[in-house]
C-alpha cells in the first residue's frame, strides 16, 4: 500500500511516500511559498514514481503546531484527498515527529520556536508526554528551561518510525481532521467559540 | 452543444460556499456555511478565526453540495475558485481544494476574480447584453465599469478614497450598530428622517466617487453632539447618510448613462452594497426614467458565494483559461 506524507508546519515543507513501511521517495523544499507548491510537489513526487492519487491506500498529515497558514494549507489538502479518494486519513502532531524521531534515552524536550517563544511538549525516553503542549513566550519557556535545558532535542524527522509509529494511530474522519494551534489569538484568548457557523 | 457544468469554490471573507452552475447561467445547486454569527460578536470578521473555520468545514460544505445537486464531481467539466481580492488565509482554503478536486478528478482550473463573480451573478438573472453599464459597489469597490464583452471592463470612474460598502461600515461603527455594518445602517435608516445636512460627495459631472468626506461629516456630527452631551438621532443619521451615499452613486451613472447611451443595452449593479434595497429601488427608478434596462441579482447571490464564481469561470472555460497546480491566492488584486 502506497502512502503519503503531508509535512507543511515548517518553513521547510515535506512530501514523503512509502510503499508499505518503506520510504520510497520524499521532497522538501524551504521556499516558504507552501500554497503554491505543495500540490505541484505531491503530483512530482507521485509522477515520477509512475504512481498517480488514485494509487494511493493511506494519507498521513503533520496538523501541528507550527506556522497557521501553513498547517491549513497540509489540513486542508489531507482532508480533501481523503474525502474524495474515500481512503484512510491519520494525523500526527509536530511535537510528537520530532520526539519519535529522537532516540535519546533520557527525557526528551521538544521545541519548535517561533520568533516570539516556542512550542513544545515534554516526554519520556519511551515517548510519553509528561507535560501538555504548550507555547511559552521566550521569557516563559526561559524560567521553564531552567531545569530541562539539557533534554532538548534536535528537531530531526526520522521517516522510518514516523511511519511505524503512525501504524498504531486511528483512522480518522476527514470532516475532523483539523489543525492544532495551542497559540490562541487576542481576539479568542479561550479558544472556544460560543456560536458555530449555519447553513444559509 | 453539450451542456457545462462548473463546480464553484468561494471563500474571500466569511462564507464558504461551493456550487454547481450549468452553462453559465443556471444553478443546479448551492450551499452556503456562513460564519456572520460568529464574527458579530467581535464587532467584524477576524481573519484568523475566518481562516480556521474554513478549513474546519471545506468538505462538509463540499458533501452539503453533492448531496443536493444529486451529482458527483466526475460530471462536472470544471473547478472554479476565488483567487482573490479577499482575506488571504480564507482564500487559501478554497484555493488548496479546489486544486485537489482538479488533480484527483482530472479537470481544469478556472482561477476568478471575486468581483467578476458579482458581476456575472446577473447572468443568473439573464445574459448580460454588451455593451453593458455596471456599477460595482462592495466593500473594496465603488465604480462604473463600461463591460464591451466577456472580461473586457473599461473603468469610467472609481473611488478616489473610499469604498461606498467600507463607509457604510465605518458608520455603522460611528453609530454602535453591531455586525454586519451594512444592513444595520439600512435599517436603521428605514426608520429615520433626512434631518442631518451631510456633503454631496464630487459635486461635479466627473465619474469620479469620493465618500471620505461624507465619512467624516458623519463622524463630525457624532463628535460635536458628544461634545455638547447631546445625543444623536441614530435613525436620522443613518437615513441622511443614506440618502446621500446612495444619491451620489445613481446621480453618477446618470451622468454615464448620458454620455453613452446610444451604445449601452443594459445597466447591472454588482456587488455586496447591491443586497441594498434602498440602491435596488433609486436604480429602478433611474433605469425607468432613463428607459433602459436594469439587471440586479436576487439578494441571495449579492452576498458572497460560489453560485457567481461558476458563472464568472463559464467565459474562461469556453476560452480554455486555464491555472495549474500552483495557483496561489492573493489578497489584492486587480480586475480591469
Amino acid at each position: 500500500m502506497y502512502s503519503l506524507l503531508i509535512d507543511t508546519h515548517d518553513i521547510n515543507l515535506l512530501i514523503a511516500l512509502y510503499k508499505d513501511d518503506e520510504v520510497l521517495d520524499k521532497e522538501s523544499n524551504n521556499t516558504k511559498n507552501h500554497a503554491s507548491i505543495c500540490m505541484p510537489i505531491i503530483n512530482d513526487v507521485l509522477t515520477r514514481n509512475n504512481l498517480d492519487v488514485h494509487n494511493l491506500g493511506e494519507l498521513i498529515v503533520v496538523i501541528g503546531p507550527g506556522s497557521f497558514t501553513g498547517v491549513r494549507i497540509g489540513a486542508t489538502i489531507g482532508k480533501m484527498l481523503a474525502y474524495t479518494l474515500n481512503i484512510p486519513i491519520k494525523v500526527i502532531t509536530s511535537l510528537d515527529m520530532y520526539a519519535i524521531s529522537n532516540t535519546s534515552n533520557t527525557n526528551k524536550l521538544v521545541l519548535i520556536r517561533d520568533l516570539k517563544g516556542s512550542y513544545g511538549a515534554y516526554y519520556t525516553s519511551d515517548n510519553k508526554i509528561i507535560d501538555n503542549y504548550f507555547y511559552k513566550s521566550t521569557e516563559a519557556l526561559n524560567e521553564y528551561l531552567k531545569d530541562k535545558e539539557e533534554y532538548i532535542i534536535d528537531n530531526e524527522i526520522d521517516l522510518s518510525k514516523v511511519k511505524l509509529f503512525v501504524n498504531n494511530l486511528e483512522v480518522i474522519n476527514p470532516h475532523k481532521v483539523n489543525p492544532i494551534y495551542i497559540k490562541e489569538i487576542e481576539a479568542n484568548k479561550d479558544g472556544k467559540r460560543s456560536i458555530e457557523p449555519r447553513f444559509q | 452543444m453539450k451542456d457545462v457544468f462548473i463546480l464553484g469554490i468561494e471563500s474571500s471573507c466569511d462564507e464558504t460556499s461551493m456550487s454547481i452552475i450549468k452553462n453559465g447561467c443556471e444553478e443546479v445547486a448551492t450551499t452556503v456555511l456562513t460564519q456572520m454569527d460568529t464574527h458579530a460578536e467581535y464587532g467584524g470578521v477576524v481573519p484568523e478565526i475566518a481562516s480556521r473555520m474554513h478549513t474546519e468545514n471545506i468538505t462538509i460544505v463540499l458533501e452539503d453540495l453533492l448531496k443536493k445537486s444529486n451529482m458527483t464531481i466526475d460530471q462536472v467539466d470544471a473547478i472554479a475558485v476565488t483567487y482573490g481580492p479577499g482575506l488571504l488565509g480564507s482564500l487559501l482554503v478554497g484555493v488548496e481544494a479546489a486544486k485537489v478536486l482538479s488533480l484527483v478528478y482530472n479537470k481544469p482550473l478556472i482561477a476568478t476574480h471575486h468581483i467578476a463573480g458579482h458581476i456575472y451573478a446577473n447572468n443568473l438573472v439573464k445574459p448580460i447584453e454588451f455593451p453593458s453599464l455596471a456599477l460595482v459597489v462592495s466593500g473594496g469597490h465603488t465604480e462604473l465599469v463600461l463591460m464591451e464583452a466577456d472580461y473586457k471592463f473599461k473603468v469610467l470612474g472609481s473611488t478616489k478614497d473610499d469604498a461606498i460598502g467600507e463607509v457604510y461600515d465605518k458608520v455603522a461603527r460611528v453609530l454602535d450598530l453591531p455586525y454586519p455594518g451594512g444592513p444595520n445602517v439600512e435599517k436603521y435608516a428605514k426608520q429615520g428622517n433626512h434631518t442631518y445636512d451631510l456633503p454631496i460627495p464630487m459635486n461635479n459631472k466627473e465619474l469620479e466617487f469620493s465618500y471620505s468626506g461624507l465619512k467624516s461629516a458623519v463622524i463630525n456630527i457624532k463628535h460635536n453632539a458628544e461634545q455638547r452631551g447631546e445625543e444623536i438621532n441614530k435613525y436620522d443619521l443613518a437615513r441622511s447618510f443614506q440618502d446621500v451615499a446612495i444619491d451620489e452613486l445613481v446621480r453618477k451613472t446618470r451622468i454615464a448613462l448620458h454620455e453613452y447611451k446610444d451604445t449601452i443595452k443594459g445597466v447591472i449593479v454588482a456587488g455586496g452594497v447591491s443586497a441594498n434595497s434602498f440602491l435596488r429601488e433609486e436604480m429602478q427608478k433611474l433605469c425607468n426614467e432613463e428607459n433602459v434596462d436594469l439587471c440586479i441579482p436576487p439578494m441571495k447571490y449579492c452576498t458572497d458565494n460560489a453560485a457567481m464564481i461558476a458563472c464568472a469561470a463559464y467565459p474562461k472555460y469556453l476560452k480554455g483559461e486555464f491555472s495549474d497546480l500552483s495557483l496561489d491566492a492573493k489578497s489584492s488584486v486587480e480586475l480591469y
